[in-house]
């Protein structure tokens, strides 16, 4: 503890130093009592709610993990299923088509074998026919944002058999659906058309369906009589041996549409176009009025009569019970459906074996023709090759046949935007390069297999399936994938959905159960907080009352102890103050009381005391009153006579002329003169006793000064023939502060002794300085004074006989008188003697000098 | 010094001895003197004639050398009155207090010769 503090506390009182003992020994207890009790309280709070809370994570953690590896081992395993199931929907459909393509081909044979005759023809497609499937009128829905079906056609549930009337034995997974609903259906010609073709190239019978092809014989070996002048089987009829088939590509007219997914009045306006979705293309639910791709598939034979080719009989599909086979697919719970529906990315196409769309959704994507040029129009590409082809300067066939299919397919590709504004985006896998699934099928079918892969696509995972459709008649007997192959594209999330759900319920129940945990855990929290505040406030509340109740006590034994120590403190103080009656109450019997009763004897000794002590001073003062006053008195009454004495023998000697009488009269005026020295002596002696004389302090010029006092006793020693030697000491100062009267007064008496008391030899006085004193030396070489009488010369009216012939002008009072005096220049005479040789005396003054007064 | 016959002093002492040494050394320096033996006397003196000093006793019974120096100082004819104590009074404040009380000169008894003659020889001329 350093000073100040220590002053502090000194400075502090008895309450204070009370006030902090207490503090210090109980309430500091108290408060650490209160702190340790709370954190012990808290931190077990604290244990209780992290152990509560490690439990419930670690339960719902333990829970959620088993849930999650559960959900993904279902999903894992549903989706193995679902592609197994995909896969099989696909080698299935691609059989399908595949037995439906070698039907055609019965049917032309057969066909080969009729009288070409445009009876025979008629009779022979009347009977070939077949149902197709129509999801019936699709309008805007309210806000034009969707499309939906105008009709409530669907499948009818009523007609599922009803589970619960299933035998026990067959009730486990009863699983029943109402009849499949493919939408609205219709018969139709298998062929639009079915022709005979002269030797020469000229048709010579035609029968149609339809009008999708044109009525009037032409002469089809030149392609631009055929249907849209696309046609190229008149060079490849002329290789054909009797019995062989000549099956042509897919053609039809290019559908195009500058908007690709639904084509709503906001995607026509984003697309900067008109809103007239009967002149884009069709597209399922995306655009359910567009105008249809419409194409065929034309089959042809020899016609042999005779043993010789006559010509050849032609039957062209209707490319729409081609399409049909994926167009009514629906990868999903539904299976079939009466409108494809692109957006969900559950759906079927068909591909040719060079790998163009020939059946999709959207019949934009269907590779087909311009009318005009004859030529398929330009596929949709990517970026890249968009801005080669447009730099080649090339027709798009042209340039195309020069480009490596399946070149670096990749999701990383982008499509090129022109295409798409150009409206014209048929889909060629083979140039189709930011779609890297056309090089997966391509892979997948190119020996003829089929499989399946999972890829992102167009925001959704899908998986996606391929089958070669096994088919080897004519040209597609050059393909070892046949005649293309089918795909399917499945959202995957559809397959594990249950899956998907189940864990969604417990990704539920396990938030329930957190949710849960965390308000147990939060009730818990809240209690043991509850429980903390309230201990908190009563251990509060208890020490608050004990520091209160502790204050209290040392503020009331401390208030008792000041006010008992006050109360001793101000009867001193009045005691002091001069009430010297004033007496201390005794009011207890402890050490207080004692305390009291011994200040009040004390009270009593001072008091007698000062009475005492005023009595003394009074007769004192009332004693040197009446001393100076004798004094005075005597002294005038004194001087009264003498003032007769002296002037009438000074009168008298003046007057008398015989001059024993003179003398007689001289010695009368000397003795008074004598007798008044004395008198001035002891009036001196009086006043410097009783303190009436103050000394000057007045400037004196040292050295003028002692001149001046010596020049008297010179003479009186020049004439008793002694020496004078007067020695200044160089070092002296100029000037002092003293009171030159009395100075001289001392000085005179020693000066006086000492020539008075020496016979022979000299006298001399030496003033020098020592140190801040003044030493006046006066040395004789008299008589000398006996060591043992030395310091009796200082008394008054001392009987020094023996060694002094007191002169008839001593008056006994001179060395006692020099020596008073002395004292009151705090200064002393120091007297240093040897018999027979001399004597001297020392006065020693402190000196001042004079302060040089400012220019 | 100017003429004898012109200086007079006045002499006041109730103690005859005194007033005749005062007196004879007066007169042993060439001055004529009058002496009384009181203040009344003193004032009564001045009343008929002039002097060119005063020596003045202080203890006096009746009026006192202070009374007397007072009853002068107040009357504008005698305020200008050469006063000298002449007193047995050897006390150094004392005296100091009769300067300061008015006295012209002191005279502390016992007086000699050259004291005397001292004094007076400050006594200013008469007009």
């Amino acid at each position: 503890m350093n000073r100040e503090q220590h002053s502090a506390i000194a400075r502090m009182g008895i309450r204070g130093k009370l006030l902090l003992i207490f503090v210090l020994i109980k309430v500091v207890p108290l408060l650490l009592l209160s702190w340790i009790a709370w954190s012990a309280f808290e931190r077990l709070g604290a244990t209780v709610s992290d152990r509560a809370a490690v439990m419930a994570d670690g339960m719902v953690e333990t829970v959620g993990e088993f849930a999650e590896e559960a959900t993904n081992d279902a999903i894992a395993a549903l989706d193995d299923r679902s592609r197994e199931a995909l896969e099989r929907l696909t080698t299935d459909t691609a059989r399908a088509i595949s037995q439906f393509l070698y039907d055609r081909d019965a049917d032309i044979r057969q066909a080969a074998l009729l009288p070409t005759t445009e009876a025979a023809y008629r009779s022979f497609m009347a009977f070939r026919e077949r149902a197709l499937f129509d999801h019936g009128p699709w309008r805007l829905n309210q806000d034009r944002s969707a499309w939906e079906a105008a009709s409530g056609d669907g499948p009818n549930p009523l007609k599922a058999a009803r589970a619960d009337e299933a035998l026990a034995d067959n009730a486990r997974h009863f699983s029943a659906r109402p009849p499949e609903f493919f939408g609205r259906r219709a018969m139709r010609p298998l062929y639009v058309e079915m022709s005979f073709v002269g030797i020469d190239g000229r048709e010579r019978v035609k029968v149609r369906t339809g009008d999708l092809t044109e009525a009037g014989l032409r002469d089809v070996s030149d392609r631009r009589n055929t249907f849209l002048g696309g046609e190229d089987y008149w060079q490849r009829l002329k290789q054909l041996a009797p019995g062989e088939i000549e099956v042509s590509e897919v053609i039809g007219e290019y559908v195009g549409s500058r908007v690709i997914g639904p084509y709503t009045p906001a995607a026509a306006e984003r697309a900067g176009i008109a809103f007239e979705p009967e002149q884009s293309a069709y597209a399922g639910t995306e655009n359910p009025l567009g105008r249809r791709f419409r194409g065929l598939v034309r089959w042809a034979t020899p016609v042999v009569a005779e043993g010789r080719v006559v010509g050849y009989v032609t039957l062209a599909l209707d490319h729409d019970h081609l399409r049909q086979f994926t167009d009514r697919l629906s990868p999903t719970g539904m299976r079939y459906t009466p409108i494809s529906d692109a957006t969900s990315g559950n759906y079927a196409f068909l591909w040719d074996f060079k790998g163009r769309a020939i059946s999709h959704p959207r019949d934009y994507f269907i590779v087909g023709f311009d009318r005009a040029s004859g030529e398929r129009v330009v596929p949709w590409l990517d970026r890249d090759l968009y801005r080669q082809w447009q730099a080649s300067g090339k027709p798009a066939n042209q340039f195309l046949a020069g480009v490596e299919p399946y070149l670096a397919q990749s999701l990383e590709k982008k499509p090129a935007l022109e295409l798409v504004k150009a409206g014209t985006i048929a889909l060629d896998c083979r140039y189709l390069n930011f779609s890297p699934q056309c090089a997966g099928w391509e892979q997948l079918t190119a020996a003829g297999g089929s499989g399946s892969f999972v890829i992102f696509f167009s925001g959704l995972w899908k998986l996606t399936t391929a089958a070669a459709i096994p088919y080897d008649t004519g040209r597609y007997g050059d393909s070892e994938r046949g005649f293309g192959f089918v795909t399917i594209g499945a959202n995957v999330d559809e397959f594990h959905h249950a899956a998907t759900m189940s864990a969604t319920k417990i990704e539920r129940a396990l938030e329930d159960k957190r949710a849960a945990f965390a308000e147990q855990r939060a009730d818990l929290f809240d209690a043991i907080r509850d429980n903390l505040e309230r201990t908190a406030g009563e251990l509060g509340l208890s020490t608050a009352v004990m520091i209160g109740v502790v204050i209290g006590v040392a503020l009331w034994m401390a208030a008792f102890l000041t006010r008992q120590i006050t109360r001793l403190s101000d009867a001193i103080g009045r005691f002091r103050a001069g009430d010297l009656d004033h007496r201390i109450e005794v009011r207890s019997r402890d050490e207080m009381g004692h305390l009291a009763i011994d200040l009040n004897r004390m009270a009593d000794a001072v008091e007698e005391s000062f009475r005492r002590l005023d009595d003394a001073r009074a007769r004192a003062v009332e004693a040197n009153e009446m001393k100076t006053s004798f004094l005075a008195k005597m002294s005038h009454e004194l001087r009264t006579p003498l003032n007769g004495i002296l002037g009438f023998a000074q009168l008298l000697e003046m007057r008398l002329d015989q001059p024993e009488s003179k003398k007689f009269a001289a010695t009368i005026a000397s003795s008074g003169r004598h007798l008044l020295k004395i008198v001035s002596d002891l009036l001196d002696m009086a006043k410097v006793e009783a303190g009436r004389v103050e000394l000057e302090n007045v400037a004196v010029p040292l050295r003028h000064f002692v001149e001046d006092t010596c020049a008297g006793h010179q003479a009186d020693a020049g004439e008793k023939g002694l020496e004078f030697q007067l020695v200044l000491a160089p070092e002296l100062p100029e000037t002092i502060i003293s009171d030159p009267l009395r100075l001289r007064q001392i000085l005179n008496n020693l000066l006086n002794n000492a020539v008075k008391f020496t016979d022979a030899g000299r006298v001399s006085l030496t003033v020098e300085a020592q140190g801040s004193a003044l030493a006046f030396r006066v040395e004789d070489t008299g008589r000398g004074i006996p060591a043992e009488q030395l310091e009796r010369v200082f008394e008054p009216f001392s009987q020094v006989e023996d060694f002094m012939n007191r002169s008839r002008d001593g008056t006994g009072l001179g060395l006692a008188l020099a020596r008073e005096l002395a004292g009151l220049f705090d200064g002393r005479i120091d007297v240093a003697s040897t018999v027979g040789v001399g004597s001297r005396f020392t006065l020693t003054i402190p000196f001042t000098v004079e302060v040089a007064k400012a220019a | 010094m100017s003429a004898s016959a012109a200086r007079r002093a006045l002499i006041v002492d109730d103690h005859g001895v005194n007033r005749e040494v005062a007196k004879a050394y007066v007169e042993v320096l060439g001055w004529s003197a009058l002496d009384v033996n009181s203040g009344e006397e003193a004032l009564a003196a001045l009343g008929r004639e002039s002097f060119d000093a005063m020596l003045l006793d202080i203890n006096m019974p009746g009026l006192s050398g202070l009374d007397v120096l007072h009853s002068l100082r107040s009357n504008p004819r005698t305020r200008n009155q050469w006063v000298i104590a002449y007193t047995a009074h050897a006390m150094s404040d004392e005296l100091g207090r009769l300067l300061d009380q008015g006295f012209d000169g002191v005279l502390v008894k016992p007086i000699e010769l050259e004291q005397i003659q001292a004094e007076l020889a400050r006594v200013p001329a008469r007009f």
